[in-house]
C-alpha cells in the first residue's frame, strides 16, 4: 500500500503577510482572555473581601449574591453576652 | 488548517482578511443580541435593586456578543451548502472560498466554550447555562434540525434569538422572573413577522437552496396572513411589561405606538400582493419596509426599558 504525500505550495508574499496578521490577532485574543479571567478573579475576591467587612455585610440589596450569609463577628461576644445564671 | 497551505490546485482566493473573520461572526446579529442582553441586565438591575459590577457587567455582556459570534460561525459552516446557492449569502467567507469550512467550526466551537467560561466566572451558573443552551439551541437545533425540515423553523427557531434579555437578567440575580420570560416572549413572537417579511421577496432563493421557509410551502398569500397575526399577538405581549411594572409611562407609550404602526404595516402587507410577483419594485420596497421597521421596532422597545431603568425615568403605570 503506498501513500501519496500531498505537493504544497509555498506560500507567496501576500498570504505569508496575512499569515502573520492573523498569528497576530490569535495573540491578541489568547491575551485578552487571559486579562479578562485575570480581572474577573480580583472583582471577586474583592467583592469577597467587601462584603465580608461587618460595615457593609448588612447591606443585602446591593450585595453580589443575596443569598451570602455573613460570618458572625465573634470579636464582640465577650463583651455583649449577659449571664442569666443567678 | 490555515488558508494558505492548501493542496496545489485547491488555492484560494485571496488570503483572508480579519474582516471576513468578523463577518463569520454575523456582527448584525450580534449587534442586537448584544443590545436586548444589555437591556435585560440593566432592567434586572432596576426592578430588583440588585447592583451588578461594572466590570463583571462588561465581561457578561461580553461573553454573549462572543456566544452569538460562535453560534453564527457554527451556523456558517453547517450552511455552507445553501449559503453557496443563495445570492444574498452567496459572498459570505465559506461559500465565497475565504475561509475552510473546519477552520469555521474550530472558531465556533472554542468561542462557544470561552463565551460560557466567561459568563460563569463574571455572572452567575445560570446565565452560563442559558447561555450554552441558546448557542446550541441556535448552532444545533435551529441550524441542523429545524431549518431545513419544517416551515415552522423561524417560529421554533426564534427562541434562539429571544434568549439574550433573560441571559442579561440572570446575569444579575442568579434568576429567570416572569419579567424575563416576558423579554423573552416578545422577540419570540416578533421574529416570525420580521423574517418572513425578508422571505417574501427572498423565496424563489430559499426554493433554490431547498430550504422550506413558509413562502416556498405554504405561499406568499399564507405568509402575508401569518405576518399579520403575529403582529397582532405581538401588540399585547409587548404591552406586558407595563402589566408587570417593568416598563413604565415612557415604555407603554413606545410599546402602544410602535405596536399600532408595526400591526398597520403588517395589515397593509396581508391586503397586498407582496412576494407574487418578484420583479415589481414597489412590493419590493414594502417588504424590505416592513424588514427595517421591525428592527427598528424591537430596537426602540429595548432602548426605551433600557432609559427608563438606567436613568430613573422609570415611573410605573400602576395598572394592577
Amino acid at each position: 500500500m503506498t501513500t501519496e504525500t500531498p505537493e504544497i505550495r509555498p506560500l507567496t508574499q501576500e498570504e505569508r503577510k496575512a499569515q502573520k496578521k492573523r498569528n497576530l490577532w490569535l495573540a491578541f485574543a489568547l491575551l485578552g482572555f487571559l486579562v479578562l479571567v485575570f480581572v474577573t478573579t480580583i472583582v471577586r475576591i474583592r467583592d469577597g473581601i467587601y462584603w465580608r467587612m461587618p460595615e457593609h455585610s448588612s447591606d443585602v440589596t446591593s450585595r453580589p449574591d443575596p443569598d451570602f450569609v455573613p460570618p458572625a463577628d465573634t470579636s464582640a461576644e465577650p463583651d455583649t453576652v449577659e449571664s442569666n445564671d443567678e | 488548517m490555515t488558508a494558505m497551505t492548501q493542496e496545489t490546485g485547491s488555492t484560494l482566493p485571496r488570503a483572508a482578511s480579519a474582516g471576513d473573520y468578523v463577518q463569520l461572526l454575523k456582527p448584525r446579529i450580534m449587534g442586537l443580541v448584544v443590545f436586548t442582553a444589555l437591556a435585560g441586565l440593566i432592567a434586572a438591575q432596576g426592578v430588583t435593586g440588585i447592583s451588578m459590577n461594572p466590570v463583571m457587567a462588561a465581561i457578561a455582556i461580553l461573553a454573549v456578543a462572543l456566544g452569538s459570534g460562535a453560534a453564527g460561525a457554527i451556523n456558517m459552516w453547517y450552511d455552507a451548502d445553501i449559503d453557496a446557492v443563495m445570492t444574498r449569502t452567496s459572498t459570505r467567507p465559506i461559500p465565497a472560498g475565504l475561509i475552510p469550512k473546519d477552520e469555521a467550526l474550530a472558531m465556533g466551537l472554542i468561542m462557544s466554550f470561552v463565551s460560557v467560561l466567561l459568563m460563569w466566572l463574571a455572572s452567575t451558573v445560570v446565565a452560563a447555562i442559558l447561555l450554552a443552551v441558546s448557542i446550541a439551541y441556535y448552532g444545533w437545533f435551529y441550524t441542523m434540525v429545524l431549518k431545513r425540515r419544517t416551515a415552522q423553523n423561524i417560529v421554533i427557531g426564534g427562541a434562539a434569538g429571544a434568549f439574550p434579555p433573560v441571559i442579561g437578567w440572570a446575569a444579575v440575580t442568579g434568576t429567570t422572573p416572569l419579567d424575563a420570560w416576558i423579554l423573552f416572549a416578545i422577540i419570540f413572537f416578533w421574529t416570525p413577522p420580521h423574517f418572513w417579511a425578508l422571505s417574501l421577496v427572498a423565496h424563489k432563493e430559499y426554493e433554490k437552496a431547498g430550504v422550506p421557509m413558509l413562502p416556498v410551502t405554504n405561499g406568499t398569500k399564507r405568509t402575508r396572513l401569518e405576518i399579520f397575526i403575529y403582529s397582532l399577538v405581538l401588540l399585547p405581549v409587548a404591552l406586558a411589561p407595563v402589566a408587570t411594572g417593568l416598563g413604565g409611562w415612557l415604555y407603554a407609550v413606545a410599546a402602544s405606538v410602535l405596536g399600532v404602526v408595526f400591526a398597520a404595516l403588517c395589515f397593509r402587507i396581508w391586503r397586498s400582493t407582496v412576494g407574487d410577483d418578484l420583479s415589481d419594485p414597489q412590493a419590493r420596497k414594502r417588504a424590505l419596509g416592513l424588514f427595517a421597521f421591525s428592527i427598528l421596532y424591537l430596537f426602540v422597545l429595548f432602548a426605551v426599558l433600557l432609559v427608563e431603568h438606567a436613568f430613573g425615568l422609570h415611573f410605573e403605570v400602576g395598572v394592577f
